[in-house]
């Protein structure tokens, strides 16, 4: 076929996908998206069929029959899990802001940068080959088809590189992928020109391939059954159907199938496409089926078309890998060779595009950006606007994954079949299956763990996989394949440890996973988590319970000012979109930042998660910590933690006893922790005695209405009497009740509160009148020290009632009936107001002094006997006074009486 | 039940208000009843009355329920004295304390009069 | 209302789980050894045939386990 036309078609094909893109970007803006549903997602993932698909299978089938389908089977068996497992997966990345396999393997593990470098290596190094064969593969096809098939042309390798089709192909997708995947910066924002183009290239190979598939069984043969019937006349074909003729052992056969189940979501491409961009979990539930049915009649014709060549083509002339382009043309169908150039050519483009997109964003955000600042020089010197500056970094890393690749299949990949270098690539990024699923479901998995585990399976797989190609290309002795180093037989790359009968792909994968995930789990259960790889531990483990919740938590809080933060956001983000950013936080939270200094530590994780959208979690986490500030943690924080999850108090508390790695936070763990105990133990306490104290009424009550309901005839004085304790025990429940709402009521600050000047003498007179008759009863005496002149304070009203009401019941508790006095007064001064209510009762302990204030908290006194309060009293007033600005405190002698102080702040009336 | 003599109840919670109900549904079935408000005082009604069953709470001011079934599992005079504990407390380990002390039955309130009712007669005619 | 929407979230999870091992039954040995050469459907191969069967009968029993759960195309712009 005339190069000319082959030529026009591609240039008018890359213009397609080019507008299709270009047309879904436009859609997107104006908010009429066009890739958003699940149809457009299901396609999206069929990116998983390549080349490799395309040539490959119908390659492998004329050696080796169904030897081809384990890697389409395992992802068809994984679809029903994606519902469990990649739903997950989505939720975790969304929450997290998570850009590729790598952030997401760096983040779960404590947002660790080196784990993100060594995962970016592992890819980066498995992947080039795979990405190297593509560029192979067109090439190929193309010069394939000018030479009509028929005279084999000079070996595409041998070309100087300016002649090479290759070289082309690699610079035009260098291009789309620049011009399609570094638009932005944060990969939140998706690329739905990209993903529409990569849908339309799966249509269009799904449809190429189909045609051909049918042009084969039902042109050139009638159907299924004649071409079946004529292949079987060849006992070469028809041993292709024993499986154990060729070859094919259910160890491979299983390993093989683990291998794709785990790649087609572990894949660069793959989890870009499945998790990075997509919109919707809800799009998996059709995925889950759509996926695994492409598959099929992608697979459909393999068989066919793999026996028809070989049937058809004379073996001196046969390629199999070519057959689909060879069997239309020579059987003169040109635009059929054609389409299916073009059909393979979109199978590899997709797949170049996606991965080298992938992988740009990994080098830029995992390893470029944490190790540039790394080096302070480059800190300190933060030029106007970095966005600019990483988007420069991931269009080089782009162009530099291309040439690499390129540069492979020119000097080392030349004698490689599609299928063996794209198994090598499986096997690599298998290697995160451990790492990522472990610590997907167990929460004790560690960052160490998780960098012994995949060292150790990337070590194997490079020993037993990569090294022997390089070898065989004469970069170092074939000896040491063929004997093992120094001789010794044992460590032969190909029959590890004495492991033969294996096929390598099997043989590797066995060894490397299966040091792999020990590593990961011994050594997890040997080592122990940093603070925040607990808490990531925690939000991935459990994402479903985090998902509802505003923000997530942090064990660490931190602090910095406004400015670091609206200045790093503006140089990372770009200024508009840090502006727009800023407003839709403070429009979420409602939170007017221009009155604002500090940023909080909300604000902080907020500014977090986006920064990692743009370079990274472990990055991200770095820059923060140049600015922010780390607050020891309060009590009223630990409290809040203590509520939401035990478990962290567990974790925290195993951290203790490992103090050999704390050695500097463990003291102030360890106070934390001591009051930590204090306060669970006082919550446990405060919710027996409210239990208590609620159940003994309602006991009562419940057995007196039934015997009322079914003894009719009791004695009225008897029946009296139990109406009487009805009545009693109900009230005794509405006042616990409302001492619990009074509790939630201040718990809850309410910003209603006005401040007002209030006569203070005034109130304390009020307040003390309610309990005359009660003192007469018990013949307490209370005396009123107050000045005549009016006091006023700042506060307001009912509040401020309440807290006196408080004191002096607490006074009246703790007096004897009969020699009880209680003094209540006021001393106004220039600079604050002191009221004092004194009481000549059994005092407090010193040691009760400061905990009385506490929530929960009721000062036992076997004495006494039971607490006659809900312990909530002075708690309650303490919030109070202190919304105020003011201060309450207790002095007391024990068995002279206690006298508390309220001090407020003098107001001028209004 | 108790053909010859009426069985003997003592009651032991420092609430009165929960003793009336209870008192009421002994005396209902023809028992003797005593109370008590503290377990002091139940200790010093025993060695006179020697009820049959005792019915005792646990969270009592100055000596608590448990204590209390202790000290009553080491008179002799009233081993076929029965344990019932009748108290808010509900968790595993306070039943286990309760029957580790040595009460026969253990149970939670509110409680239900019927119920109650029935135990105690199991108890009595069964021990 | 949340119990029972939990409630069928937990069975659909055990449907798929089921789905997986099924598949993972059928798609290996010793399940594929019962086939050889010579095992034919008129002339299709009968391992071609029993894969194909197979295969479809997942993604049918897929597509029934998760089909109220469109996924259909969002008017909304995320948040």
């Amino acid at each position: 076929m005339n190069p000319l036309y082959i030529i026009l078609a591609l240039i008018g094909y890359v213009g397609l996908l080019f507008l299709i893109a270009f047309y879904a970007d436009q859609r997107a803006t104006r908010g009429a998206s066009l890739v958003r549903n699940p149809l457009i997602y299901a396609l999206s993932l069929a990116v998983y069929c390549t080349v490799w698909t395309f040539y490959g299978s119908v390659g492998r089938a004329a050696e080796a029959g169904v030897g081809f389908l384990p890697i389409y089977l395992g992802p068809a068996l994984f679809a029903p899990l994606w519902w469990i497992v990649l739903r997950k997966i989505i939720l975790i990345s969304k929450n997290q802001r998570i850009t590729s396999v790598v952030d997401f393997l760096s983040s779960r593990y404590g947002k660790s940068t080196w784990l993100g470098v060594l995962g970016t290596v592992v890819v980066v190094v498995g992947i080039i080959p795979y990405i190297s064969i593509q560029l192979k593969a067109i090439a190929f096809s193309f010069q394939h088809l000018t030479h009509s098939g028929r005279v084999p042309g000079p070996v595409v390798e041998d070309l100087p590189f300016f002649l090479d089709p290759g070289l082309y192909v690699a610079v035009a997708l260098a291009l789309f992928s620049i011009l399609f995947g570094t638009r932005n910066l944060d990969p939140n924002e998706r690329h739905e020109g990209l993903v529409a183009a990569i849908a339309f290239e799966s249509i269009f190979k799904l449809v190429a391939f189909l045609t051909v598939g049918i042009f084969v069984t039902f042109g050139l043969y009638k159907g299924f059954g004649d071409l079946f019937q004529q292949a079987w006349k060849l006992e070469e074909i028809h041993s292709l159907l024993d499986l154990k003729q060729v070859g094919i052992t259910s160890m491979d056969w299983f390993w093989l199938m683990l291998l794709s189940l785990f790649a087609v979501l572990l894949l660069p491409r793959q989890f870009h496409l499945a998790v990075v961009e997509n919109t919707s979990t809800d799009h998996i539930g059709r995925a889950a089926w759509i996926f695994p049915l492409y598959l099929f009649l992608i697979n459909i014709f393999v068989l066919p078309i793999a026996f028809a060549g070989k049937m058809l083509i004379p073996p001196a002339l046969a390629e199999p890998d070519m057959f689909m382009v060879d069997l239309p043309l020579m059987n003169g169908q040109g635009y059929l060779g054609l389409l299916a150039v073009l059909g393979g050519f979109s199978a590899g483009t997709g797949m170049v595009i996606v991965s080298t997109i992938g992988l740009s964003i990994m080098i830029s955000n995992n390893v470029v950006v944490p190790l540039l600042l790394r080096t302070s020089t480059v800190r300190e010197g933060w030029v106007d606007d970095l966005s600019k500056r990483l988007l420069g970094i991931r269009r080089l890393s782009i162009a530099i994954v291309l040439l690499v690749a390129y540069a492979y299949f020119k000097w080392i990949g030349r004698q490689y079949t599609l299928v063996s270098v794209g198994l090598i690539s499986f096997a690599a990024v298998a290697q995160f299956a451990p790492a990522i699923f472990i610590g997907l479901y167990w929460k004790r998995a560690t960052r160490i763990g998780a960098m012994v585990g995949l060292s150790l399976g990337f070590l194997i797989w490079f020993y037993t996989l990569l090294l022997p190609t390089l070898a065989e290309v004469h970069f170092m002795g074939v000896h040491i394949v063929e004997n093992g180093p120094w001789g010794i037989s044992w460590l032969r790359p190909d029959a590890l440890f004495g492991l033969k009968g294996m096929n390598n792909i099997t043989h590797a994968a066995f060894w490397s996973l299966l040091l792999n995930t020990g590593g990961v789990v011994l050594v997890s259960l040997y080592t122990s988590q940093r603070t925040l790889e607990i808490s990531q531990a925690d939000l991935f483990v459990e994402i479903y319970k985090y998902q509802t919740g505003v923000s997530d938590y942090d064990v660490i809080r931190r602090r910095a000012s406004l400015q670091d933060v609206t200045l790093l956001l503006n140089r990372f983000l770009g200024e508009p979109r840090a502006g727009s950013l800023l407003q839709s936080y403070s429009r979420r939270y409602g939170k007017d930042l221009s009155k604002e200094k500090m940023a909080d530590p909300d604000l902080i994780n907020f500014a977090e998660t986006h920064l990692a959208g743009a370079i990274g979690a472990a990055s991200a986490k770095l820059i923060m910590r140049s600015i922010a500030k780390e607050d020891p943690i309060s009590l009223e924080e630990m409290f809040r933690i203590l509520e939401q999850t035990q478990e962290i108090i567990r974790y925290s508390r195993e951290l203790e006893h490992k103090s050999a790695e704390l050695v500097q936070t463990t003291h102030q763990l360890r106070q934390a922790n001591e009051r930590l105990k204090e306060l669970d133990r006082l919550k446990a306490d405060f919710i027996t005695t409210v239990t208590h104290e609620l159940r003994t009424p309602i006991t009562s009550i419940k057995a007196l209405s039934k015997i009322l309901q079914e003894n009719p005839g009791l004695p009225p004085e008897q029946r009296d009497e139990f109406l009487g304790i009805l009545v009693s025990e109900s009230e005794r429940i509405s006042r616990l009740i409302n001492q619990v709402l009074d509790l939630e009521k201040t718990a809850v600050d309410r910003a209603e509160w006005k401040v007002e000047p209030v006569e203070l003498n005034k109130l304390i007179q009020h307040s003390a009148s309610g309990f005359r008759q009660y003192l007469e009863e018990k013949q307490i005496q209370l005396r009123l020290e107050l000045p005549d002149a009016p006091v006023w304070v700042s506060g307001s009203e009912d509040p401020l009632t309440q807290v006196f009401v408080n004191l002096i019941s607490n006074a009246l508790k703790f007096c004897d009936a009969g020699k009880g006095i209680i003094r209540v007064g006021l001393e106004p001064g220039e600079d604050r107001v002191v009221a004092y209510v004194a009481d000549n009762g059994i005092g407090i302990d010193p040691k009760d002094q400061q905990t009385i204030f506490g929530q929960f908290v009721q000062v036992s006194n076997n004495e006494l006997g039971k607490p006659t309060g809900s312990g909530l009293g002075l708690y309650i007033s303490k919030r109070i006074i202190e919304r105020y600005g003011g201060r309450i405190w207790v002095e007391s002698e024990p068995g002279r009486g206690a006298t508390f102080f309220v001090a407020l702040s003098p107001a001028t009336p209004g | 039940m108790g053909q010859k003599k009426p069985a003997k109840i003592l009651l032991v919670d420092d609430e009165p208000n929960i003793l009336v109900p209870i008192e009421f549904l002994m005396l209902q079935q023809g028992y003797e009843v005593r109370k008590a408000f503290s377990g002091q005082e139940a200790l010093d009604t025993l060695s006179e009355f020697k009820p049959d069953v005792v019915v005792l709470d646990v969270m009592m001011p100055g000596m608590d329920g448990f204590e209390v079934a202790r000290k009553i599992r080491k008179l002799s005079a009233l081993r076929n004295t029965r344990i019932l504990f009748l108290t808010a407390k509900g968790a595993e380990e306070d039943r286990m304390k309760g029957y580790s002390t040595g009460g026969e039955v253990y149970m939670t309130k509110p409680f239900d009069n019927d119920q109650l009712v029935q135990v105690i007669s199991e108890v009595l005619e069964f021990g | 209302m949340n119990n029972r929407s939990s409630r069928t979230q937990n069975d659909r999870k055990g449907r798929l789980i089921s789905l997986f091992l099924i598949g993972l039954l059928f798609f290996n040995f010793p399940m594929l050894g019962i086939f050889g050469k010579e095992d034919k459907w008129g002339s299709i191969p009968g391992l071609f045939i029993y894969i194909a069967v197979v295969w479809i009968g997942l993604v049918l029993a897929v597509y029934w386990v998760m089909r109220d759960i469109s996924g259909r195309p969002d008017k909304t712009p995320p948040p």
